[in-house]
């Protein structure tokens, strides 16, 4: 059986190397799209067809950007005076990683839940709470993002 | 009949998820507390000896929340959850609030990732 080699210098082999940051970067751009579409849901209801498909190749990712940052945990030890700090962010970031999961869990069920009528004066406390869960999973997520270069 | 349902919003299932998420938030920032202070929920949680005792904590959060969201659901099925709605989310931001700060690393110092 013929084992599948990346040739130097091409583009998916470079994909392939850095998979998480890709992921982590596709994440961003996404959440760039959500961000806008939560706000809009006031105005414009069938948006929420593609705030679930967002909502749910978010989740996707973010599941893949975990299992290769637990799957890549190795006993490498910081040096230098940032050492301690950077050990205690590490273990902040990690304890941070459920909240954006079920932060966009509740907001895809919300969403699934009342679909176009997301706009309607009654589901006024659903809609701030699906933008409340975005916003925040977007905030957090950047947070992660700067924990992991200290 | 199916149009019926169709066109019925079922906010129990929506608010369950709110409220499921928040006591998932709650149950969390306990266990990590728990974790750092007593050995013997630091092995209990520790699924695998790599990641540590993480690993326990995002599997077993999971599992309460699929747990609270599936009694939340069958409890509050069909039922006029209007005058709940304010108090979830009330707790839903406390609940992250309070996750948030629970983990900070002033107060959650273990070592929980091999380093």
């Amino acid at each position: 059986m013929q084992e599948i080699v990346f040739t130097q210098g091409s583009l998916i082999g470079a994909l392939m190397a850095q998979a998480g940051p890709v992921l982590f970067g596709t994440m961003l751009v996404l959440f760039g799209g959500a961000l806008v579409i939560s706000l809009l849901l006031k105005t414009s209801p069938k948006l929420f067809h593609l705030l679930v498909a967002f909502i749910c190749i978010l989740l996707c990712l973010w599941i893949g950007v975990i299992s290769l940052d637990l799957a890549g945990a190795s006993a490498n030890a910081t040096i230098g005076s940032l050492a301690q700090v950077s050990a205690l962010l590490s273990i902040h970031r990690v304890l941070l990683v459920p909240i954006p999961f079920f932060l966009l869990l509740n907001a895809l069920i919300t969403l699934l839940v009342y679909g176009e009528k997301i706009s309607d004066r009654h589901a006024q406390t659903y809609r701030h709470s699906v933008i409340l869960s975005v916003w925040v999973s977007f905030i957090l997520i950047l947070l992660i993002g700067f924990e992991s270069l200290i | 009949m199916f149009s019926f349902f169709k066109n019925r919003i079922h906010e129990s299932i929506a608010l369950s998820a709110s409220l499921s998420a928040a006591l998932t938030l709650q149950v969390g920032w306990i266990c990590v507390l728990l974790i750092e202070r007593s050995e013997h929920v630091r092995k209990w949680f520790t699924l695998s000896e790599k990641i540590g005792p993480v690993s326990g904590l995002y599997l077993k959060m999971l599992v309460l929340f699929i747990l609270f969201f599936g009694v939340c659901v069958l409890v509050r099925r069909g039922k006029d959850c209007s005058h709940w709605r304010a108090g979830v989310q009330w707790f839903f931001v406390i609940s992250l609030i309070m996750y948030f700060i629970f983990t900070l690393p002033v107060l959650s110092s273990f070592v929980i990732v091999a380093l």
